[in-house]
């Protein structure tokens, strides 16, 4: 093959062969972006976002998050005798307790007067009991 | 002519529909005054920075009171079943309860993603040139968490109802124990 025989084959290289490389490079980032998209909204969907304490605005609170309470376990096998009666009483009543002890979600953690929002002249002037009557 | 008296049918049942519901939930920013509308445009930033934490607290309840509620259902109640049926004990209402339970459960877990997409919404936005929106998205932000705290509630509840029918179980299995002895 001569040197002029290479140049003839250049020459017909279509455009989208000249450029394979590049339409390759730009096919991986359209595939790439297409398959986070995906994953994204995926995390969104599922809630799992929601349980993501590493996220921005969490870190206060990220060492606060308990670790290792999955441990417990009842088996589901066996007797239900006195003992093994007793034993899940034990451990239901701890775990409801726990969950159960402290009170989550305070409403008035989110009132008007907890935020600050405006100051209240008085009773006539206050949108939530206008909206409630 | 028909299709624009069908048109127009249809958009008098849609406004007739949405007009009640428009007003209700607009109702406590229509009767801010401007002296409240200035004092939130003056605040909302604060007001932002305090719901920012708020929101980082009630994440970490979400984890820790989803992980309790998650490990009373299938590390508890679960197993408790299965060896109330294997035992050949009626567990019909034990079942219900773990039920009722789970599905209390679900509703937890998507009222709360609601009211984090409502409070982000809320830090997120631009308050100062819209303090009414604002405290109209404050407003929907607080129903949401008030429906997340009921949704805890009832599955304090759920988990109170689990215990008395278990109560009852083990009185039952107790009593049948004694008297074949």
């Amino acid at each position: 093959m001569t040197t002029h025989d290479i140049q003839e084959d250049v020459r017909e290289l279509t455009h989208w062969e000249s450029h394979r490389f590049f339409g390759l490079v730009v096919c991986v980032i359209v595939i790439a972006i297409f398959l986070v998209s995906v994953a994204l909204s995926l995390y969104q969907s599922s809630g799992a976002a929601q349980l993501d304490l590493s996220r921005p605005g969490y870190s206060d609170v990220r060492k606060e998050a308990a670790q290792g309470e999955s441990t417990v376990s009842y088996p589901a096998n066996g007797t239900l005798d006195e003992r093994s009666l007793a034993d899940f009483r034990k451990l239901y009543g701890d775990r409801m307790n726990r969950a159960t002890a402290t009170r989550s979600f305070d409403p008035a953690a989110m009132s008007d007067d907890s935020l600050q929002m405006y100051d209240k002249l008085d009773s006539a002037a206050d949108p939530q009991a206008a909206a409630t009557q | 002519m028909m299709n624009k008296k069908l048109t127009s049918i249809v958009a008098a049942i849609a406004v007739v529909l949405s007009g009640p519901m428009v007003r209700a939930e607009d109702m406590a920013s229509y009767s801010l005054t401007d002296a409240q509308i200035s004092q939130v445009r003056t605040r909302c930033v604060e007001v932002q920075a305090t719901l920012t934490r708020i929101r980082a607290n009630d994440g970490l309840r979400r984890v820790n009171l989803g992980q309790q509620y998650e490990t009373i259902a299938t590390r508890l109640m679960a197993p408790m079943n299965s060896r109330v049926a294997l035992n050949k004990f009626d567990g019909v209402e034990l079942t219900k309860a773990t039920v009722a339970f789970n599905a209390q459960l679900d509703v937890f877990r998507e009222r709360y993603r609601l009211y984090e997409q409502d409070i982000t919404h809320v830090i997120d936005m631009h308050c100062q040139d819209q303090p009414v929106s604002f405290y109209d998205a404050v407003l929907k932000a607080r129903t949401e968490r008030a429906a997340v705290r009921e949704s805890v509630d009832q599955l304090n509840a759920l988990l109170a109802e689990y215990n008395v029918r278990f109560e009852d179980l083990a009185k039952s299995a107790l009593d049948k124990k004694g008297s074949e002895q």
